[in-house]
């Protein structure tokens, strides 16, 4: 006997999703997720937008990582807290994760939250944390091939960041065609190129961080 | 690798569906059958290793796993568990 059940199994980690979305927007905190393969450059983008943003936002870091606090250890300096979550071998932060960061957050205190997801192009995608924005860093020693071979990691994206734009002319790529194809899988993509350990080449980043916190307080 | 946690949703399911259903309950589930769209977000083979993994010793051992994709006509994206086989009533 055959009974019919047709349920999303991914809705198990969305409704915490939503939840925590839910949370977040009663706050007016801006939550961004933080994705790309492991070494493009994430964890210096995070400590240059510290260093722009602390004292102007009250921020937190929530830090995945799947055995060590190495990247965690590197926000020290900067006073706020930071939530360590250690996967212990899993290739992706979960709704439920971030569920349990929050309750040790004070988000009534809080402006914005930076989530630096688990380097991985793939199984990130797959899970919504309940942020209001997923970037994905993309620094162009990965090569020209990969927003298609990782096509729902670039759909899911609001913004792409092309890092690492200051060795470009030692590299035998063509950035304009990563762009082009950026756009093809996510027609509605912002683009943006930087070197991310170049706090001069990142205005344009802190210009669009800046204008998503503050349409969120101003909800 | 993502397909171990999905192994664990499905699990909480497949126990929350039999919960609610008194026609499932003191019944064998026999097979699972899944029905997931394209591009995959979750991979057939890697889930199975996973689910047939965490199976062990439980209500679900020995229970057959089937993989269909959505149908054109069919708007449902992503990875769902469709139906429940269980042994008839004797």
């Amino acid at each position: 006997m055959k009974i019919k059940v047709l349920k999303n199994v991914m809705l198990k980690n969305n409704a915490l999703g939503a939840d925590n979305r839910w949370k977040f927007k009663k706050n007016s905190v801006f939550v961004l997720n933080m994705t790309s393969s492991p070494g493009a450059g994430k964890t210096t983008l995070i400590k240059n937008s510290l260093a722009e943003f602390t004292g102007k936002y009250k921020m937190a870091i929530i830090e995945g990582d799947l055995y060590t606090s190495r990247d965690a250890e590197q926000f020290t300096d900067f006073d706020i807290p930071i939530y360590q979550i250690n996967t212990e071998g899993g290739c992706h932060l979960d709704a439920k994760m971030i569920h349990a960061a929050i309750e040790d957050l004070d988000l009534e205190e809080l402006d914005f939250i930076l989530i630096e997801n688990v380097g991985n192009l793939v199984c990130p995608a797959t899970f919504d944390l309940g942020a209001d924005r997923m970037v994905t860093v993309y620094s162009i020693t990965e090569g020209e091939d990969k927003p298609k071979k990782y096509a729902t990691m670039f759909e899911k994206a609001d913004i792409v960041v092309i890092n690492k734009m200051d060795i470009a002319p030692h590299l035998d790529i063509d950035v304009d065609k990563v762009e082009a194809e950026i756009k093809e899988v996510n027609p509605g993509c912002k683009v943006l190129r930087l070197s991310a350990n170049q706090p001069e080449s990142l205005k344009e980043w802190y210009e669009w961080v800046r204008k998503e916190i503050e349409s969120k307080s101003g909800e | 690798m993502h397909e171990s946690k999905v192994a664990e949703y499905v699990y909480e399911i497949v126990e929350e569906t039999v919960k609610e259903d008194p026609e499932l309950q003191n019944r064998k589930i026999t097979q699972l059958v899944f029905k997931l769209s394209k591009p995959y977000t979750v991979y057939p083979d890697s889930f199975c290793f996973y689910f047939e993994e965490l199976i062990k010793g439980t209500f679900l051992e020995g229970t057959t796993l089937e993989f269909e994709e959505f149908g054109e006509d069919e708007s449902q994206k992503g990875f769902y568990l469709a139906s429940i086989e269980v042994e008839d009533p004797e």
